[in-house]
């Protein structure tokens, strides 16, 4: 336990837990600013598992006023009470205590003035520049507002970027729209969701507590909200000062067309005031649509029946009874376009194969209330939330399936084709999943689901499981990061599975699918895989240019070995043995990769390993021949010495007659 | 085709005529000759082989022991009387009975010694030949004889072609 530093500027200290400060995914603890020596700020380590919303970061900086709780930087910290990596969050400390201790906590109810002045107009002014940034905050709940000083006289906005927008938010806190979706699928939403937020919060501190402080059936929270509208349903009985019933139900307002924008808001608290309107209800259907015991009377009510019964679903959408009600009973032109729109007519969803059935329901539901999240196989999102709900449902199969079908179905084709103006934010986000629709059935390392996980969230940390404690976000960490790894004494496999590859893939410019490729083809020698592997890394390593990897090379010089074995000439194996264990020690892969990629080495290694083994053959047989003539020397040897006889005989008898004849003739 | 084998004969019966003619003016010499040149008749008619390396072998040596003879018999007095008396002196029987045993005896023996040089050479080239393999073998493995499937098991090489967070310190942190 003790100090850690984040980028040389902050001290944290792990031991001096300050609790009145930590968020539901973030534990906050106590920092101290290096460069300025400022100790106003808190750290908060936040959960591994939960995506923060870092992209906000840059859009915070210089953030005007002390209406918020202001982020100073991020980063990954060691964090040795949990035994890893994990995120931080540096922020600005709030002078003053948390409004609500917890959701459950009773105050004093604030008056009037005191909501007006010192939370209304400074939380107007933070939400203006938060939209004219193009930002939302979607953390606005009594638990996560401060006051700014002692006096508790002025009251700031706590921190929205250790969690995916909304995912900490009650369902009484979010539109009817966000609170339909999953927790992390509620989507960066608009300013006008803020606003909502901003109205409950605002009836949270006129009575003191949580308007809903406890919801046994969310199922039928939504229902009553959808049928009698959010304000009554969230405001109850509670007894509201005629005055503030305006602004409430200008902000608790289910239509968006009702629904005070900020302007409005602004000039009700610099003091115009006008008689409150009725909330407008909508529209009923001549007679309920039953579904699962309870009567829908209204489109987005039989829309949620529809997606939360969703066994039930398929059989009630093919039936008569829906076409009639539809067609009938709802008299509605714009839902019956929709309806023609996203399956066509009543009779191709009846003629439809049964396995159509959670594709069909999706669209009907959509079609019902294009608004409303996407709602396919029991799970709800809104198309910017899909990413966020992959990221902390990764682990749960169910999730992945889901969210897989939901990128193949179709379905967000007819979401696209029912909306009517989309936010260019909301655009880009459907342009990578349109992209992303392409990798999720490829089988190699680099695609599939994973790498869905990756292109969704470009700030998403790397969850292989060799890795995933170290929290990596940028592919120049990788290296040290299996450095790390490969000091360890359980050495994985190999130094890459499908997560990193999908990592590398989606956020590296410099590692495209020509260098990834490969792992597709899964190769049964392990020697191969792990050059495959190697020239990656590589790649990786001298893309980056962090530094040497000793242990990363030592690894790879391991799992290469069968490669640098199947070197035929022995002298060249130990000679390339001798070469592998120095480029290992210098810890670059490049170099590892330099020797055993060589192909021209190993080419000419096999072909004169031909050579050697033909020569081999070659001598054999010149041995057996020779061995064959060695038996039948004796045959050859007679021949052979007769004729050496008759020309030794021939020669003596050459010199004989010659010295004969001299020695008479003499 | 004719023509040349007319002309052949032909020529074969002047070289009978010439010789013949020979032999009547030189008949003591010619039965010198025959008789000393007995050895090599024996070794003739023995000799199985094609190229009749025993009667070359035998008859040279033969006749340089029968030569002196003949010289004898030229220089003395060429008649059957000094035929006979050459061929009735047991010194020049000795000689010519000698220097064909000679030609026997290279003849015999030839073949032995040349037996132990080509089997001298034979095992020269095989011991040249296994240290060859010997060394194939220590430069590129068992694999070369053909006693293994192949020493590639192993891999096919070469087919192919800062801001920095202290990752590389958190195994402290663990």
């Amino acid at each position: 336990m003790g100090i850690v530093v984040l980028k040389d500027q902050f001290e944290i200290d792990d031991s001096l837990h300050l609790p009145a400060y930590d968020s539901p995914t973030a534990k906050a603890h106590v920092c101290k600013s290096l460069t300025d020596g400022q100790s106003s700020l808190i750290a908060l380590i936040c959960d591994a598992d939960v995506p923060m919303r870092t992209e906000l970061l840059e859009g915070l900086k210089n953030f005007p006023g002390p209406g918020l709780v202001k982020p100073v930087d991020s980063g990954v910290v060691n964090w040795l009470p949990t035994g890893r990596r994990q995120p931080v969050l540096i922020c600005e400390k709030p002078l003053g205590s948390r409004v609500f201790e917890t959701l459950d906590t009773v105050i004093q109810p604030l008056s009037d003035n005191q909501i007006i002045g010192g939370f209304l107009t400074p939380a107007i002014a933070t939400l203006r520049e938060l939209a004219s940034r193009g930002l939302t905050h979607r953390n606005i709940r009594p638990s996560n507002i401060f006051y700014a000083d002692d006096s508790a006289r002025l009251i700031m906005l706590g921190e929205c970027i250790s969690a995916p927008p909304g995912y900490n938010q009650p369902i009484s806190f979010e539109t009817l729209e966000t609170g339909m979706a999953n927790d992390a699928g509620r989507g960066m939403g608009t300013p006008s969701d803020d606003l909502f937020s901003l109205g409950v919060t605002l009836l949270s501190l006129l009575i003191g507590r949580l308007p809903v402080t406890k919801i046994e059936d969310p199922y039928q929270f939504m229902l009553d909200r959808i049928n009698i509208g959010s304000y009554a349903s969230i405001v109850g009985s509670h007894r509201i000062q005629q005055n503030m019933i305006e602004i409430l139900r200008g902000l608790l307002a289910d239509d968006l067309a009702e629904r005070w924008p900020l302007s409005d808001v602004e000039l009700w608290a610099n003091g115009r005031r006008m008689t409150p309107k009725q909330a407008k209800l909508p529209t009923k259907a001549a007679r309920p649509l039953p579904i699962a015991g309870f009567d829908h009377e209204n489109i987005r009510s039989a829309a949620h029946g529809l997606s939360q019964n969703w066994h039930l679903s398929g059989d009630i959408i093919r039936g008569q009874d829906f076409d009639t009600w539809i067609q009938r009973s709802l008299s509605d032109e714009q839902i019956v376009n929709n309806l023609n729109k996203a399956i066509g007519s009543i009779q191709a969803i009846q003629s439809a194969p049964r396995a159509e059935d959670p594709r069909l329901i999706a669209k009907v539901i959509l079609a019902l209330d294009p608004a409303g999240p996407i709602r396919l196989g029991g799970f709800a999102t809104h198309v910017d939330g899909i990413g966020t709900t992959l990221s902390v449902g990764f682990d749960d199969e169910v999730t992945r399936n889901q969210i897989a079908e939901l990128l193949v179905s179709g379905v967000l084709k007819t979401w696209l084709g029912l909306q009517g103006r989309v936010k260019s934010e909301i655009m880009n986000f459907y342009g990578v999943l349109e992209k992303v629709e392409g990798f999720i059935n490829l089988p190699g390392a680099g695609f599939g689901i994973e790498r869905v996980l990756y292109e969704l969230n470009p700030y998403q940390h790397c969850v292989s499981p060799m890795i995933e404690h170290l929290y990596i976000t940028k592919t120049s960490e990788l290296i040290p990061a299996l450095e790390a790894v490969a000091q360890s004494d359980n050495l994985p496999p190999m130094p890459m599975d499908r997560h990193i590859a999908a990592f590398l893939s989606a956020h590296s410019e410099h590692i495209d699918e020509r260098i990834m490729r490969p792992l597709t083809h899964k190769d049964n020698r392990p020697a191969d895989e792990a050059l495959k592997v190697m020239r990656i890394l590589a790649r990786v390593q001298s893309v980056y240019s962090n530094g040497a990897a000793p242990a990363l090379c030592a690894w790879l010089k391991d799992l290469t070995n069968p490669a640098v074995q199947s070197f035929n000439n022995n002298k060249l194996r130990n000679q390339v043995e001798r070469q592998v264990v120095q480029a290992a020690e210098t810890g670059f892969v490049v170099a590892l990769m330099r020797i055993l990629d060589d192909s021209k080495v190993m080419e000419l290694d096999k072909e004169n390993y031909r050579k050697a083994q033909k020569e081999y053959e070659e001598c054999s047989a010149q041995i057996h021949r020779m061995d064959a003539g060695l038996e039948q020397k004796e045959n050859l040897a007679g021949e052979l010495g007769e004729q050496v006889a008759a020309v030794i005989a021939g020669v003596i008898a050459s010199i004989g007659t010659t010295v004969i004849v001299m020695i008479y003739l003499a | 085709m004719a023509n040349r084998s007319a002309s052949a004969s032909a020529t074969k019966a002047v070289l009978v005529m010439v010789v013949a003619g020979t032999m009547i003016f030189t008949l003591p010499t010619v039965m010198v000759l025959t008789v000393g040149m007995i050895p090599t008749f024996i070794a003739y008619a023995t000799d199985r082989r094609k190229e009749k390396y025993k009667t070359v072998s035998v008859g040279s040596l033969n006749f340089v022991g029968a030569l002196p003879l003949l010289v004898t018999l030229w220089t003395k007095d060429h008649s059957f009387d000094m035929g006979f008396s050459v061929l009735s002196d047991p010194f020049n029987w000795l000689m010519v009975l000698g220097s064909s045993s000679a030609g026997w005896t290279i003849y015999l023996v030839a073949p032995s010694i040349v037996s132990i040089f080509l089997q001298a050479r034979i095992e020269l080239s095989v011991e040249r030949l296994k240290k060859r393999q010997v060394r194939l073998v220590e430069e590129w493995g068992e694999g070369v004889s053909g006693d293994r499937k192949s020493n590639q098991s192993g891999s096919s090489l070469g087919n192919s072609n800062k801001e920095q967070e202290d990752v590389g310190d958190a195994g402290s942190a663990q």
